[in-house]
């Protein structure tokens, strides 16, 4: 995971909850980076995971309402540093398709050793979508408030539901979108 | 206290949260160093990597524009010119020089370009021609007998050791390329390109590798022109040769001519004489009757009026004299006379014709014509046991050679009379067939075996005994009638006979 992502995961407990909540996860947990983080830098997948296990707890909320939250937020974050044909999207549903097409090819062109998701795209009506998610991180909850706060950017409501999912035993997770 | 103890937890994280930040971007200063040294490095490398495309593009241009040139030139000289002039300029700082390297170790034929940088070298070229005299010719040519390849000299090694203890040269390194060869007896020319180098500073090795590369095109192509020069100089000699070959033939068939003419020489001779001889004797006779007619008519010249008996005395003399048989045979004398020396004149007329031996350009002739002068030269060949039929129904003119064709025609007649030994007959027959004139000779002899007709024309075949034909006459025949585009057929028929059939276009 990169650093941007622990970085802007930082700022958002710092902003929600303090920020002795941020340093008191990094000074209990025996992270390997110590809590430094650097944006380009990759860290190992564990941290995030600890982090927010440890932050669910501290804060007495569900993970995956939690990790939702995170990216719904990170959105904002990452959407300024997305190509060009992405932030000209005309709407969410065309945006949600480039996610594969052009906006993991370029951050591959940028990072080699990155472990991006694979989104495969179920589009056959016009007011559902199923995104189907693949990824050993099994952050299909991070997906979701990312599709939150894209919404949000096009000005768009959706309503988000899981069909299937890796937590749930499944071999990938269905997200799916209805377009209200 | 308790909000104390708060905003003291609180400081304590923001500390830490400070270090964690410092640590973070000390760690990304340190990271930003080993980026901009690496593309400091990368940069540099490219740069060399660009120099060295560049570097490669212009020896590719050198090598490509040289070989596209090079088989454009149109002789050995245009090409070294042009190879010596192209690589000056791709050198720069070299001056290409080429000379011959004799046998005798001494250079020849030497030749100096400046270098295309000529205002970082300003030298003379008989400082070059100084260079050149203390060369030692003798190392390098032992060298390149034993390996003709490209060669990197330093100029110091190579100096002859008798003329060059005090003299030291103004260039450091010579590049030598072995262009071409030429061996006589065992002794070798070697034709070099010399480019010279000041010092190390001006030399490259990958531009010597492209000069060494460029050489092969360089030697095939001077092969290729050297080889061409040789054809042509052989098609020039073949062509002599070829003209020689017909003159040649033109001879031999003057000769075979002046051999048919030895031949036929004591019939004309005959033919000649024998008209001759009852002329001479008729002119005899006429003496005779002269006389005879004189006695009878004086007194007509004495008695300028005659009497009666004058009268019946000279007609007395008339009756004893017989004067009206002298008058009437006196004619048949002089017919026999006129007759006797238009054969002379007619016999003379076709061996002054057969013997021109000067005269082979052909005009327009009257074959029939040719035929019969060709009849008269053999006539007293002919005269026994043997019958002449001919039917000339031919009524225009060949182009052709008068004297050429009569000896195509004697020399069919005669072998017509040598395959009928015992006698026979020879039908001559023209007549027209289109636009062609055709001549058939056909005789009623032994026929032509079927093993010597392949042979006919071919010189020295004869089926005549030693000393008797010359084996030439039917192939000189066959190539006068190809001179004239004329066609020659056979038809023969084992003992009853054979017929050439000529044919020849009519002139129009």
């Amino acid at each position: 995971m990169k650093g941007t992502v622990f970085n802007h995961l930082q700022e958002f407990v710092e902003q929600s909850h303090g920020y002795t909540v941020w340093d008191q996860a990094i000074s209990t947990l025996d992270l390997p980076s110590k809590g430094i983080y650097v944006g380009t830098q990759s860290y190992d997948d564990t941290e995030i995971t600890m982090l927010a296990v440890y932050l669910a707890e501290q804060l007495n909320a569900p993970l995956p309402d939690l990790i939702r939250s995170f990216g719904y937020s990170l959105f904002s974050h990452l959407m300024p540093m997305a190509p060009e044909q992405a932030k000209q999207a005309k709407d969410l549903r065309t945006f949600l398709h480039m996610v594969e097409k052009i906006i993991h090819v370029e951050v591959l062109k940028l990072y080699q050793d990155v472990n991006l998701p694979k989104f495969d795209y179920i589009d056959e009506e016009s007011k559902y979508m199923t995104m189907i998610y693949r990824s050993p991180r099994k952050l299909c909850f991070l997906s979701e408030g990312l599709i939150l706060g894209a919404a949000d950017h096009f000005k768009e409501q959706v309503k988000i539901d899981q069909s299937k999912c890796m937590h749930k035993g499944d071999d990938c997770c269905h997200i799916e979108i209805e377009f209200l | 206290m308790s909000q104390q103890s708060n905003e003291q937890e609180q400081l304590e994280a923001l500390k830490h949260i400070l270090d964690r930040e410092r640590a973070a971007r000390k760690e990304a200063e340190q990271k930003i160093e080993v980026f901009a040294s690496d593309i400091y490095e990368k940069n540099q490398l490219l740069q060399e990597q660009t120099h060295q495309a560049q570097e490669r593009q212009k020896q590719l241009e050198f090598l490509t524009g040289l070989a596209a040139e090079t088989w454009q030139q149109a002789s050995m000289t245009a090409i070294l010119d042009n190879y010596l002039d192209r690589s000056r300029n791709f050198l720069q700082f070299a001056f290409a020089t080429m000379f011959e390297l004799k046998p005798d170790y001494q250079l020849d034929r030497v030749q100096i370009l400046p270098a295309a940088e000529t205002q970082l070298m300003q030298f003379e070229e008989s400082e070059l021609r100084t260079l050149f005299n203390h060369l030692d010719g003798f190392r390098l040519s032992m060298e390149l007998t034993e390996q003709a390849e490209c060669k990197l000299l330093n100029l110091e090694e190579y100096l002859d050791p008798q003329l060059g203890k005090t003299y030291r040269p103004e260039f450091q390194f010579a590049y030598i390329v072995p262009l071409y060869q030429n061996s006589h007896n065992r002794q070798t020319t070697f034709g070099l390109a010399c480019f010279l180098f000041e010092d190390e500073a001006n030399l490259d090795i990958g531009q010597l590798q492209t000069i060494e590369s460029s050489r092969n095109t360089l030697i095939l192509a001077l092969s290729r022109k050297q080889n061409e020069t040789n054809q042509a100089k052989q098609l020039a000699e073949l062509e002599q040769a070829h003209q020689t070959l017909k003159q040649t033939q033109q001879q031999l068939i003057d000769s075979e001519k002046l051999a048919s003419l030895g031949m036929l020489s004591a019939g004309v001779a005959h033919e000649i004489n024998n008209p001759v001889g009852y002329v001479m004797s008729n002119i005899d006779t006429m003496h005779d009757y002269l006389s005879s007619l004189q006695s009878v008519l004086k007194p007509l010249n004495e008695n300028e009026q005659l009497d009666d008996a004058a009268c019946r005395t000279l007609m007395a003399k008339w009756q004893d004299e017989e004067g009206d048989y002298l008058l009437e045979d006196s004619q048949k004398i002089l017919n026999s006379s006129i007759d006797g020396l238009h054969r002379i004149r007619d016999i003379v007329e076709a061996l002054r014709s057969f013997s021109r031996m000067d005269n082979h350009e052909l005009e327009a002739i009257d074959v029939n014509s040719t035929i019969e002068h060709a009849l008269k030269m053999v006539k007293n060949e002919l005269k026994y046991n043997y019958q002449v039929i001919t039917d000339f129904q031919a009524d225009k003119p060949i182009m052709g050679s008068d004297g050429q064709l009569q000896q195509v025609f004697i020399n069919l007649f005669i072998n017509a009379k040598h395959a009928m030994k015992g006698g026979g007959s020879i039908t001559i027959k023209t007549w027209i067939d289109k636009a062609r004139v055709k001549v058939s000779v056909k005789d009623t002899g032994t026929g032509i075996k079927e093993e010597d007709l392949k042979q006919i024309f071919t010189p020295f075949f004869t089926t005549k005994k030693q000393g008797e034909g010359t084996g030439l006459g039917l192939a000189i025949s066959y190539s006068i009638l190809q001179q004239h585009h004329a066609k020659i057929e056979i038809n023969t028929q084992l003992g009853e006979g054979t017929e050439f059939l000529l044919s020849f276009f009519t002139f129009e």
